[in-house]
């Protein structure tokens, strides 16, 4: 490939023609001191909080601390081309980033520079970073599903469109996995998905975008990055971009997804400019306002009203614990302004149980509001006799004898553990789901060797598939389970039962 | 373009400045109350510029905390007393008993800035590619004092990096009207807008070979 000399230089030429020189006026400041992502700036004495500045290598900045003699400044980029005495201006306007479609399907930092290699990103709108969440006269309940096409989430701890769901767990627990799987299912549903991966390896996060490349998840996805190897402001920054980016659908009567991945390290970056800016520390070193932080970066998920368009931004925010502590700081917090949370235990997932979730503590307060109506009534009390089966479970270690009832329900419960386990990328569609749970609560399965679960309901869910497709179409249309559809699906249980084999495990 | 500021205004330690502060508004006061003000502003700019700029050393060491005020109290005397307006040279004896000398810049900076305050001028710092005539810096102070309603009192400085045209400051507001500036301006807005054109019809600049 030539490039073609005169083409540019006509360009060029264009330009300079049409060049028209205005004055340039601005507020400006020195930088006094610099490093480690954060300048303190003498001047600016007009400047407001939150105030983005320009140095003299393009590199922005925004005004974080606002001092008797000095300004202090967080860089959000390259921080060693600044030099102490360099001249600071004041841009006059909160940071921003772009929004549009055109950020759909590609990889950008959290100020919208791609990062991904595909060209410039041409929007014409922006929206504010930091933004107030709709007040109460903008929100009406959460009631749409959100479906996530696991099993395990969708029957027990479901979550509604413009919900805030906490995935909280160990390392190593399947929670991006829940996020990912999360996204996939988005497909064809209308929800534009925003994945923010803060502080993570590079590595991980390129392996989660080949993954939705891969199941083509990526036509309706943006992947905001700010890596473990960017500075501290930029960690910051990156959910509150991010979740500027999704309320842009939200606004516009569309439907949004967020994840960020994760918050813990979030908190951290902002801890690390805090204590850099000597905020005093509070707890755990963390400044006295990282509460707010994160109150009000969730609270602008919501459902908003139908005068507003009942546009929805759904977040799934992830947080990390240590060793199971969810009594640290930042958990409790994040746990007491979400509407639920999603629990995962390591022991769990190496039983082989994942996801991982342990139904004890996990809830969603949302609950049977974003549920279909089929779906409601095949899992009520699921998630209460899933957890009062793992108390059973752990009395029946010692040996006792049980009586008939509590050896019905331990049959049950292992063959309902059996039920939710599921593959990774994987989601089931919500139909699938009823169809499946159903047989696992009305007790269709107590005859079935456990081994055998999973193969039963993969091999049953075909068969619906084959010899019931207008049962499946009608719940579908329905979405509820009217007496004709109940005694559609047990007929097609009873059916399938009937050329069920069980396989020969027993020997 | 940022060197050239700092050499005007080198009050970067922030300590200093608040403690020059104090001192400057207790020296105005002073000088107020004798009425020589304006001599004593101006002796102090010349002692800080003339002197101290000159010979660094001199700064160095009547600053320093190793000397006491007893041994500093002499040199001072010596070289000031009688050259000087009184009301300075008993300030600069307080400030020696107070150990407070190395701060002498800062409170020159902060007394400039009162005295104009006092005075309703402005400070305001030109800056050109070369040398100003008298009569363009006349052309210019008036055109300013027009516009700003104040007096103002002018700094100027060269610095052949803006290439042409003016910088223009007051307090932290720059107009910038340099030849440098604006070139930056174009080539920003030439780089975005061929940026926008290479996206949208790459293969109008790109050949293939057999072309």
């Amino acid at each position: 490939m030539k490039f073609k000399a005169d083409e540019i230089a006509s360009v060029i030429q264009q330009e300079i023609q049409q060049f028209e020189s205005d004055v340039d006026v601005r507020e400006v400041g020195q930088v006094l001191e610099v490093g480690d992502g954060i300048a303190r700036v003498y001047g600016l004495s007009g400047i407001m909080a939150g105030e983005m500045v320009e140095f003299p290598s393009g590199v922005n900045g925004l005004a974080f601390n606002l001092e008797e003699n000095s300004v202090g400044i967080i860089i959000l980029g390259e921080y060693l081309d600044i030099k102490e005495g360099d001249e600071v201006k004041a841009l006059g306007k909160l940071l921003s980033v772009p929004v549009g479609d055109a950020l759909l399907g590609r990889v950008v930092d959290p100020l919208g520079n791609p990062l991904d290699g595909l060209g410039p990103i041409e929007t014409t709108e922006t929206r504010p970073v930091e933004f107030m969440a709709p007040g109460v006269s903008g929100r009406k309940p959460v009631h749409e599903p959100m479906s996530t096409g696991i099993k395990a989430i969708d029957a027990m701890t479901p979550i509604g469109r413009g919900q805030r769901e906490l995935i909280i767990g160990d390392r190593k627990t399947g929670k991006t996995a829940i996020a990912i799987d999360t996204i996939i299912n988005q497909k064809g549903k209308g929800v534009q998905c925003f994945y923010v991966a803060i502080g993570q390896k590079d590595s991980s996060v390129a392996g989660v975008i080949e993954i939705l490349r891969k199941h083509g998840a990526m036509e309706y996805t943006t992947v905001i990055i700010s890596g473990a190897s960017t500075p501290a402001p930029l960690q910051y920054v990156a959910p509150y971009a991010g979740t500027a980016m999704a309320e842009h659908y939200m606004f516009n009567k569309g439907h949004a997804l967020i994840v960020y991945d994760d918050l813990s390290k979030q908190a951290t970056a902002y801890r690390e400019l805090s204590l850099l800016m000597r905020r005093p520390p509070g707890r755990e070193a963390y400044p006295g306002d990282v509460f707010y932080c994160h109150s009000r970066l969730l609270e602008r998920s919501s459902k908003l009203s139908d005068a507003l368009g009942a546009g929805s931004l759904t977040s799934l925010p992830i947080i990390e614990t240590l060793e199971g502590e969810v009594a640290a700081y930042i958990p409790t917090n994040v746990i007491s302004i979400t509407d639920g949370q999603i629990y995962l235990q390591p022991d769990l997932f190496f039983a082989g149980q994942r996801p991982a979730m342990n139904a004890g503590i996990s809830v969603s307060r949302v609950g049977g509001a974003a549920q279909i109506k089929a779906m409601k009534k095949v899992s009520g009390g699921l998630r209460l006799d899933l957890a009062a089966f793992r108390e059973l479970e752990a009395f029946a270690q010692l040996g006792t004898d049980l009586d008939a009832t509590s050896q019905q329900a331990l049959d049950r419960g292992y063959r309902m553990i059996e039920l939710l386990k599921q593959g990774q990328y994987a989601p089931y569609n919500m139909i699938d789901q009823v169809l499946s749970i159903f047989a696992g609560t009305r007790g269709y399965l107590d005859k079935v060797p456990i081994p055998d679960v999973q193969r039963w309901e993969s091999e049953f869910l075909d068969y619906v598939h084959a010899s019931h497709a207008e049962l499946h179409a009608n719940l579908t249309e329905t979405q509820d389970l009217t007496g004709e559809i109940t005694a559609g699906i047990i007929a097609a249980i009873e059916g399938y039962q009937a050329i069920f084999v069980p396989s020969d495990t027993k020997k | 373009m940022a060197q050239a500021d700092n050499k005007e205004n080198q009050t970067f330690d922030l300590d200093s400045e608040r403690v020059g502060g104090v001192y400057a508004k207790a020296l105005l006061g002073a000088s107020e109350a004798s009425g020589d003000t304006d001599v004593v502003i101006e002796e102090l700019s010349s002692l800080v510029h003339d002197v101290f700029d000159k010979s660094p050393e001199l700064e160095k060491w009547i600053g320093s905390m190793r000397l006491s005020h007893e041994q500093r109290l002499p040199v001072i005397d010596k070289a000031f007393a009688g050259k000087m307006n009184p009301t300075l040279l008993t300030f600069l004896k307080v400030l020696s008993s107070k150990d407070r000398i190395n701060c002498l810049r800062a409170i020159e900076h902060s007394a400039r800035q009162l005295y104009n305050d006092l005075r309703g001028k402005l400070e305001v710092h030109l800056k050109t590619a070369e040398p100003m005539t008298a009569e363009v810096i006349d052309t210019v102070t008036n055109a300013l004092v027009a516009n700003l309603g104040h007096e103002v009192d002018l700094k100027t400085s060269v610095d052949p990096n803006i290439i042409g045209g003016l910088v223009i400051r007051i307090g932290d507001t720059v107009i910038d009207g340099s030849v440098a500036n604006q070139l930056e301006q174009l080539r920003r807005k030439t780089l975005k807008s061929s940026q926008r054109q290479a996206k949208d019809a790459l293969d109008r600049f790109t050949a293939t070979d057999d072309e």
